[in-house]
């Protein structure tokens, strides 16, 4: 084990793989010569050469799309986004057709394919460019989706999708870049997806999340305990697509209530469908409607004040607990 | 002068590390000569001189972390002197900037680690220039009424609690949003269910030493419906009466009996028991054959209580307070006498919880002390019935066709009409009467 | 050609001097000591998000919007601050959106990359690299629709060329401007880089508005720090394009002197050798030297001109930083205009 930042713990993931298997290249705007604007592949570009570490246009669409050729033929490119919100121009691409090419053709290819960049608000980036896509990407077949919480996991969730079969839309938070946490060093450290986990053990309530909120939920799980001595479980997802609600349902069954956590806004989001199958599997159970703790909804603001208004904080997981509690 | 400042480099970039100077102050520096190292969590830079000149008023060392814009030092111009410190400037200002000051302080909890804390400037957003509403509290719970007299709400796990224990739900009282009944209610409400078996063990054991106690079965809560019939009586009565339709019983009990046999336990227990406590078991027990006059009106229906707790109308100073004694049919006299006394001497002192006077489902109001032979009380809502209790008076009375002095106490006993009917209230004062008359049966 | 009810721009002579060009200079001048300030604030923590100043590039929007008219409208990408300091916002307001401020031309919803002022013609300010060249071409062909004679003009990078609707839109213009009902300019604001990228990296052609004629729309090259032949240029063309209601593309070859955003300060993709050549062609001094040859502008004058624009953006970050912040309750206006939010998520 050694401490890491999220953003070396991407790097050495991307590292690693390529340096097992030729077949792995990385492709994106300015990740080369420039070595990336969060200067996740720094110093790639010089190790690989430029055949293996692409620098393309801003063609979101291309990337995604020579991505999905290169892995029906047996490569297995990773294109970085920028930001995830520019993928959204390649969204036919991505959701037309890497998701869909191997049902369409009756399984005879793979898309070994991971299309991975940061996303999320909080530096005042404004409407085009701080959105989050869990819900967005989660509701397509065909794809795997992810949203690692920790430098372990964006480490060993990375190395699984780059060896994996299938297109995966690996979300990074751009706020936890900096974040630190204990990475194995094992080189065949992989992360399975589909297996989430207790982040925090707790018998009060319980509390569902994923990438940066999950962060934000263990804070405020810590405030809980300390102010209310209200102990939640937090339970980190991990990934989106496929989704593991089982240690979910089984700490519900024991809180009887449960808070689900996410950046973006309500309306049909991750949340909406976490606290649906829980509704489903778990009614019996409940004491409380299952809460949710999710930005406004609107397009972001640019304003400093409004942007910390439009997403979620402490005080509002807090207050969603104390109101699944009947605490207020 | 040319102000030397922690540049933010980076979209998100927050504060600043000074690595080292590599000038001091006095120095000369040339326009573009780096000044100092700085860190950032994504690269290190050095910070360059704006223009030539001399570097003074170095204010932040080599290893600080400062937020991004902080003066760091300054470049002063070939013979400019040097201002008379920040300080002298940063003065006068001192006043007209308590507030954002007020936000700075907030601020300094949001640890700029990775999970970039924010908590401290998003309170301050809400109260530079709030929301309307507070947005953690609760979304309005009503977005579709509930159609009147509709089913009560309730958790599922209460529900299936209820179903599991075999509790009746409409006979719990909700503690969630609108009445919503949860699992803690229905464990509250088995809990005191089960008080009775579960209890029975030790205070059987104690009824060798303190035989003053009688096992009851359980009583049943429920909501009665209300009939079209009871609907418009009740409506009629309200009309004629106001919002309770009194009517008044009055009985006359002879306690003679009652006396001597607590004269007896006083004298064998050693303690000191007052009337009123076998009148609060006696009352206790008897609304268990009368389940409605243990009850309260409601616009959706007649709600039988599932317990038995009796208010008792104590005077203070400030006026009157009726404390509760909690499932008062469950507990022994000696019990109850402790606990009224408790609780009265309690409202005395204003020392008394809510839930030491909420939620009684019967009043007693006793002035016999006051000497007052006869009295009528108004009922306690939501409360159906309220006896008041006269004094206890020796009276010569015939018995067998002979005159006998018997101690006498007239009970009168207010009845919401809309609940219990005449023949009702009068059976429950004719089972009342068995009690008081015969006290033995007050723990057997 | 539909008739115009508007005020018309004259078209001026580059070889003599006219107050217009004096005009020019001080306009430029002020968007250089703008755009310093804008970087300064952000190196303050004062500005937030991304923050793309048009330094080095000043001629380009200077020698075309000059010579538009008051309602001809105008579409930018991100770096935007010129374009509509020269449509004639108020700086004051600018500088304010900037800041975050209820003040700003967009209440402080936008920020640096959505400038917004609909008045003065200016429809914005996009942060997806070549989303809005189809709104642009969407917008000239409602121009002609309605029967104006208005035209729209179109600024993007070098970059932008290579993502899927540069290429739709320019394929729709040439189409629809083969009808009559296209007229727009679309500008090429050919700095070098697309951020770290040069264009000889990004693009397999690198002469790049012979790209453009691959659509069927005509395009020229033009020194973009030469605001003269700019202008000549401007003056030539937009009152053809008003003239035939087809689009023309002029690629202004130019260069940025600041980084590509406020947070590109290592620049790996570039010397600072480089960027010193470049500087040698600073637009603002090529129109200075000439107006001190045909207009006898003097030093005294410029510095005049420096004072002045000094003074303007000081008031402007003066009046940003007092500003009040935008009320919680801006969050949720503007949303949209008719169907709001479900009652159930609503704040009040
Ligand atoms: C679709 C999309 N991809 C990536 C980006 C990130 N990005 C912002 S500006 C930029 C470079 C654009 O270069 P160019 O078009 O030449 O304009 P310049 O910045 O040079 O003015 C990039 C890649 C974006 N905003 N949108
Ligand atoms: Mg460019």
């Amino acid at each position: 084990m050694a401490e890491k930042s999220y953003r070396d713990a991407i790097r050495e993931a991307m590292i690693e793989e390529m340096d097992r298997d030729p077949n792995v290249l990385i492709m994106g705007e300015d990740i080369g010569v420039y070595e990336g604007t969060f200067r996740i592949t720094a110093g790639m570009l010089k190790k690989y050469g430029s055949k293996r570490v692409i620098d393309t246009p801003i063609a979101e669409a291309g990337m995604a799309g020579t991505a999905v050729g290169m892995a029906m033929l047996g490569l297995r490119p990773i294109v970085e986004m920028m930001t995830m919100n520019f993928a959204i121009v390649a969204a036919d691409q991505i959701l037309n057709h890497a998701a869909k090419v191997r049902y369409f053709s009756g399984g005879q290819v793979d898309v070994p394919m991971v299309i991975r960049g940061p996303q999320g608000a909080g530096v005042q980036l404004s409407a085009q460019h701080s959105q989050t896509f869990e819900a967005f990407y989660g509701h397509f077949p065909g794809l795997a989706v992810v949203a690692p919480a920790t430098p372990a996991d964006a480490k060993g969730m990375l190395k699984t999708a780059v060896r994996g079969k299938d297109p995966v839309i690996f979300l990074e938070s751009a706020a936890l870049y900096g974040m630190k946490g204990e990475v194995p060093e094992d080189p065949d450290f992989t992360v399975p997806f589909g297996e989430s986990r207790v982040a925090r053990e707790g018998s009060d309530v319980t509390i569902v999340s994923y990438g940066r909120m999950l962060q934000l939920s263990l804070v405020a799980a810590e405030k809980l305990s300390k102010e209310e001595g209200i102990e939640a479980e937090v339970i980190d997802l991990r990934s989106i697509r496929p989704l593991d609600l089982v240690p979910t349902y089984a700490s519900v069954a024991r809180t009887h209530r449960a808070v689900v956590v996410q950046e973006q806004w309500k309306p049909f989001g991750a949340a909406a469908e976490i606290a649906a199958s829980i509704t489903e599997e778990m009614f019996d159970e409940l004491d409380a409607p299952v809460a949710r703790v999710t930005g406004e909804d609107v397009p972001m603001p640019y304003a400093r004040n409004l942007e910390l208004l439009a997403t979620p904080h402490e005080p509002q997981i807090i207050g969603a607990v104390r109101r699944v509690m009947y605490r207020e | 002068m040319a102000e030397v400042i922690m540049p933010k480099v980076g979209d998100a970039m927050t504060e600043g590390k000074v690595v080292r100077w590599y000038k001091k102050a006095g120095e000369a520096v040339k326009k573009g000569e780096p000044l100092l190292e700085i860190e950032t969590d994504k690269v290190n830079l050095d910070v360059e001189a704006e223009q030539d000149g001399t570097l003074a008023a170095v204010t932040v060392e080599a290893g600080q972390t400062v937020p991004v814009g902080n003066v760091l030092a300054s470049v002063l111009a070939p013979g400019e002197k040097a201002p008379p410190a920040a300080k002298a400037a940063a003065a006068p200002k001192k006043p007209e900037v308590s507030e954002p000051e007020k936000g700075q302080q907030r601020r300094r909890t949001d640890k700029k680690d990775s999970i970039k804390h924010t908590t401290g400037e998003y309170q301050e957003a809400i109260e530079q220039q709030g929301l309307r509403k507070d947005r953690t509290a609760a979304p309005s719970a009503n977005v579709v009424a509930l159609p009147e007299g509709g089913r009560r709400r309730s958790s599922p796990l209460a529900r299936r609690m209820a179903r599991d224990l075999g509790v009746p739900l409409e006979a719990v009282q909700g503690s969630g949003p609108q009445g919503r009944v949860i699992a803690k209610d229905v464990q509250n409400f088995r809990g005191a269910a089960e008080a009775q078996p579960a209890a029975a063990a030790p205070r059987a054991s104690r009824v060798s030493a303190a035989p003053l106690m009688s096992t009851l079965p359980a009583l049943e809560a429920k909501l009665v419906p209300l009939s079209a019939m009871r609907r418009t009586i009740a409506k009629r009565l309200a009309e004629s009466t106001g919002p309770i339709p009194h009517f008044y019983l009055t009985a006359d009990y002879d306690v003679t009996n009652l006396l001597s046999f607590r004269e007896q336990v006083n004298a064998i227990e050693g303690i000191k028991t007052s009337v009123n406590d076998y009148i609060v078991r006696a009352v206790a027990l008897a609304l268990h054959h009368h389940p409605y006059v243990n009850a309260s009106w409601g616009d959706d229906g007649i709600s039988l209580h599932g317990e038995v707790h009796i208010g008792i109308a104590v005077s203070t100073p400030e006026g009157l307070i009726t404390p509760v004694v909690r499932n008062a049919d469950q507990k022994s006299i000696r019990e109850i006498g402790d606990e009224v006394r408790a609780l009265a001497e309690k409202a005395r002192n204003r020392k008394l919880l809510p839930n030491e006077y909420q939620g009684s489902t019967f009043t007693i109001s006793n002035l016999g002390a006051w000497g007052i032979e006869e009295f009528t009380a108004i009922i306690n809502p939501p409360n159906a019935a309220i006896l008041a209790i006269g004094a206890v008076e020796s009276r010569p009375v015939v018995i067998e066709r002979q005159v006998a002095v018997r101690e006498r106490m007239k009970i009168t006993m207010s009845c919401d009409h809309r609940v219990v009917d005449g023949a009702a209230g009068a059976e429950f004062l004719k089972t009342l009467r068995q009690y008081l008359e015969q006290p033995l049966r007050l723990i057997v | 050609m539909p008739e115009t009810k508007e005020n018309s721009v004259s078209t001026i002579d580059p070889a003599a001097c006219a107050p217009e060009w004096t005009e020019i200079l001080k306009r430029m001048i002020f968007i250089r000591r703008f755009e310093e300030a804008t970087e300064r604030e952000f190196r303050r923590g004062k500005i937030g998000g991304y923050l793309h100043v048009y330094i080095g590039q000043e001629g380009v929007a200077s020698g075309i919007i000059t010579a538009t008219r008051d309602r001809d409208v105008v579409f930018s990408g991100y770096r935007d601050h010129a374009h509509a300091i020269l449509r004639g916002t108020d700086p004051n307001r600018i500088m304010a959106e900037l800041f975050g401020k209820a003040s700003g031309v967009s209440k402080g919803k936008g920020g640096s990359m959505h400038l917004f002022d609909v008045e003065h013609g200016f429809y914005g300010g996009y942060g997806i690299v070549g989303g809005h060249l189809t709104l642009a071409a969407g917008a000239a062909y409602a121009l002609r629709y309605q029967g104006t004679d208005r035209i729209c003009v179109c600024y993007f990078g070098d970059g932008a060329m290579n993502i899927g609707s540069f290429h739709e839109a320019m394929n729709m213009a040439g189409l629809w401007g083969n009808q009559g009902l296209c007229p727009i300019l679309f500008v090429i604001e050919n700095n070098g880089y697309a951020m770290g990228t040069s264009v000889e990296r990004h693009s397999a052609l690198t002469d790049l508005v012979t790209r453009v004629r691959a659509y069927n729309i005509p395009g020229e090259k033009v020194d973009g720090q030469d605001v003269f032949a700019v202008r000549g240029a401007a003056d030539r063309v937009i009152g053809q394009i008003r003239e035939t209601g087809k689009p023309y593309c002029l690629e202004a070859v130019t260069y940025r002197f600041s980084g590509h955003g406020a947070a590109d300060i290592l620049q790996p993709y570039r010397s600072k050798d480089e960027v010193e050549q470049h500087r040698h062609r600073d637009p603002i001094i090529i129109l200075r030297n000439r107006l001190r040859e045909i207009c006898g502008v003097t030093d005294e004058d410029v510095r005049k001109m420096d004072e002045e624009a000094n003074e303007r953006v000081a008031a402007a970050v003066k009046f940003a930083e007092e500003s009040p912040v935008p009320g919680g309750t801006e969050l949720f206006t503007d949303v949209v205009a008719e169907h709001g939010p479900r009652q159930i998520n609503q704040t009040e």
